[in-house]
């Protein structure tokens, strides 16, 4: 067993295998991320690779003592935007989940389409912003650090979103 | 926040843990990252320590101009607001709140506040002036009373605590444990040839507990002097290149076979899956809480028991593969030298020959050019004039094959069985195995031309006689 920050000094004094369970470990969140950015598991694959090569590359001035995940999701969310603003991504809307989850008594089971549906209504930047706080789970500083914006405006950005979505799904609940 | 609020991240949480868990991770991952590190540095350039050094005044500097206003407007707060109990620091991007509590005085409150920090500052203080804000408990005597600490604006804490590290927890030191060994089930299978197979089970079991581990299963063949015994035994992992070494210095190793499984991928999946049905657990705890009726405690209770169910499956799952790393197993074979002439094949024959003399000489001929030792010969005369041989001899393993083939032409098999494992003597030349041969020859019943002529001659004589016997008395008969 190895604490992160024991791995992350390994690291800065070049034991390449001690980046291993960082990888391992921090690999699924920031493919998430990715896939929630880019709606695209093979360039969110490639993105994943990038941001660990890149990570490698500057843990020497990484600052012992600090956590290590909003850092990796900062270096993911870059990767992305470049990549965006290179390829012109084109935000599609999140596949649906399969139906076998689905469950008429249980809501908050049943309407996981519905709020990927009324997700995909929100514009890049909420959806970012949504995806770095509640699947990443970061702190809105972090998200804030990672977007390269201020804090209060994730906060604002967060709180539009969460409004825009309970209207969606309000609408959605109507319409059912 | 509302509950509505709430309600909405919660079901935004679901939702979006759902899509991003459809693209996990490449399991190869590492594989496919692992050479594009090969020739990267991880140590800083000299101009890269120049600029993080340059970087480091210029926030000190930064600091220290933002403590300063900080203080100025605590100063200012404290000033204007201890008629209502708030303190307000920070700057035009976030600042901190603190407010005052009427029944223990100097200690506070902090609440971050941003862009939104009107309606969090009017919040606050209805919530302050409802009684709805917890305020911490006092200190003990003596204990100095919690000072304000800066941080970073927006590091959402334990109320009260404001850490100098922001970390999503809260907790800066509540860092990630990793498993950063190979998880890797050992295994192995030897068979060691001992002279007292019991001994060597006794002495094995003892140092299998010196090591700190146990005998799983043990078995040997019946009887006093076992022939072969069989043990498996797990013994830590870091013992185990040890225990092979013991094991092999109990005599001649005649097989053996090692492996190493590794599991890491299984225990990370594992893990992986035990820490989302966890927080699967958790929502579902706490929408048992607000759950009104009697149907929503229902539906919600059986969700909890499949994921609960799904939970001790996974851990049962992980504890295994932990036991099988921790512990390796190893099936130790212990058996006896082979016995030269068990091992060695052996033949038993009944062969009906024309000539039972003439076979035994033939057979004495085929033992000596074989090199072969001839031992008992019994030759008994049989009522029908036959004659019955009983031969029992010994030849080198490997003239076995040519020496059963002669005997075999030399007249009808009767029966044969034959006893051949292939396993030579390990400590004695393919040449110096002899095989035993036990072989019983007989003449065909046939074979005597009188018996065959005789009966039905002695018959017809017979009968003649009888004829004659009866024509001479009753000629006899008529002349008187």
């Amino acid at each position: 067993m190895i604490n992160e920050q024991d791995a992350v000094r390994r690291c800065q004094s070049g034991d390449r295998e001690a980046f291993r369970p960082i990888v391992e470990y921090y690999g699924d969140v920031l493919m998430g991320t990715l896939y929630l950015m880019t709606h695209d598991r093979a360039v969110s694959e490639e993105l994943v690779q990038e941001t660990f090569v890149r990570a490698w590359k500057g843990i020497a001035t990484f600052r012992l003592g600090e956590p290590v995940k909003p850092w990796l999701v900062r270096i993911a969310v870059n990767q992305a935007l470049n990549v965006k603003a290179r390829r012109q991504l084109s935000v599609e809307p999140l596949p649906e989940a399969d139906q076998g989850s689905t469950d008429p008594e249980f809501g908050y089971v049943d309407d996981k389409d519905e709020v990927r549906r009324a997700l995909s209504q929100l514009s890049d930047g909420h959806q970012r912003v949504v995806a770095l706080r509640y699947f990443a789970d970061l702190s809105t500083g972090e998200v804030a650090d990672a977007l390269g914006v201020r804090e209060g405006t994730v906060k604002s950005r967060l709180s539009r979103a969460l409004e825009h979505l309970r209207e969606i799904l309000a609408d959605c609940e109507d319409e059912t | 926040m509302s509950e509505q609020d709430e309600k909405t991240e919660r079901r935004l949480r679901t939702a979006l843990h759902a899509a991003g868990s459809e693209a996990p991770a490449p399991a190869d991952l590492w594989v496919r990252i692992k050479p594009r590190l090969e020739g990267s540095t991880t140590t800083s350039t000299w101009w890269q320590r120049r600029w993080a050094s340059l970087a480091v005044g210029a926030a000190a500097t930064v600091v220290l101009a933002v403590g300063a206003t900080g203080i100025v407007l605590v100063a200012a707060g404290l000033t204007a607001g201890n008629g209502d109990g708030l303190l307000v620091a920070g700057d035009e991007n976030s600042f901190n709140l603190a407010i005052r509590s009427d029944d223990s005085a100097g200690l506070f409150e902090y609440l971050d506040v941003d862009d939104g920090a009107d309606t969090l500052l009017s919040q606050a203080l209805e919530e302050e002036q409802s009684g709805a804000l917890v305020v911490p408990a006092p200190q003990p005597t003596g204990t100095p009373a919690p000072s304000i600490v800066w941080g970073p604006a927006g590091s959402p804490g334990p109320v009260g605590t404001r850490g100098p590290a922001p970390s999503p927890s809260g907790d800066a030191q509540d860092f990630p444990v990793f498993n950063s060994e190979r998880q890797v089930i050992s295994q192995a299978s030897l068979t060691v040839e001992v002279e007292d197979v019991g001994t060597a089970i006794t002495e094995l079991r003892a140092f299998v507990e010196s090591v700190g581990g146990f005998i799983e299963h043990v078995s040997t063949t019946d009887g006093p002097q076992p022939g072969r015994g069989s043990a498996t035994i797990r013994v830590p992992a870091e013992q185990f290149n040890h225990t092979i070494d013991r094991i092999e210095a109990f005599g001649e190793v005649l097989g053996q076979s090692l492996g190493q499984t590794d599991v890491t991928g299984d225990a990370i999946d594992l893990a992986a899956q035990l820490r989302s049905e966890r927080s699967a657990e958790a929502s579902l705890l706490k929408l048992l809480d607000r759950a009104v009726s009697v149907s929503d405690v229902l539906t919600v209770e059986r969700e909890l028991g499949r994921v609960r169910a799904n939970v001790e499956r996974l851990q049962g799952q992980l504890d295994f593969i932990e036991r099988s790393v921790a512990l390796a197993t190893i099936t130790v074979t212990f058996a006896l030298p082979p016995d030269p002439t068990a091992s060695a094949p052996s033949a038993s024959l009944r062969i009906e020959v024309r000539d039972v003399e003439r076979s035994v000489r033939r057979i004495r001929d085929l033992v000596d050019q074989a090199g072969g030792t001839m031992g008992q010969v019994v030759t008994v005369s049989t009522q029908q004039d036959g004659q019955e041989a009983f031969l029992s001899f010994l030849v080198p393993a490997s003239a076995f094959d040519s020496v059963l083939t002669s005997l075999v032409g030399d007249g009808v098999v009767l029966h044969q069985e034959v006893r051949s494992d292939g396993r030579l003597p390990k400590d004695k030349p393919d040449e110096d195995a002899q095989a035993r041969i036990t072989t019983e020859l007989q003449s065909p019943e046939e074979a005597n031309p009188w018996r065959s002529i005789g009966i039905p001659v002695g018959g017809a004589l017979a009968v003649l006689s009888l004829v004659g016997a009866l024509t001479l008395a009753f000629r006899a008969r008529r002349r008187v």
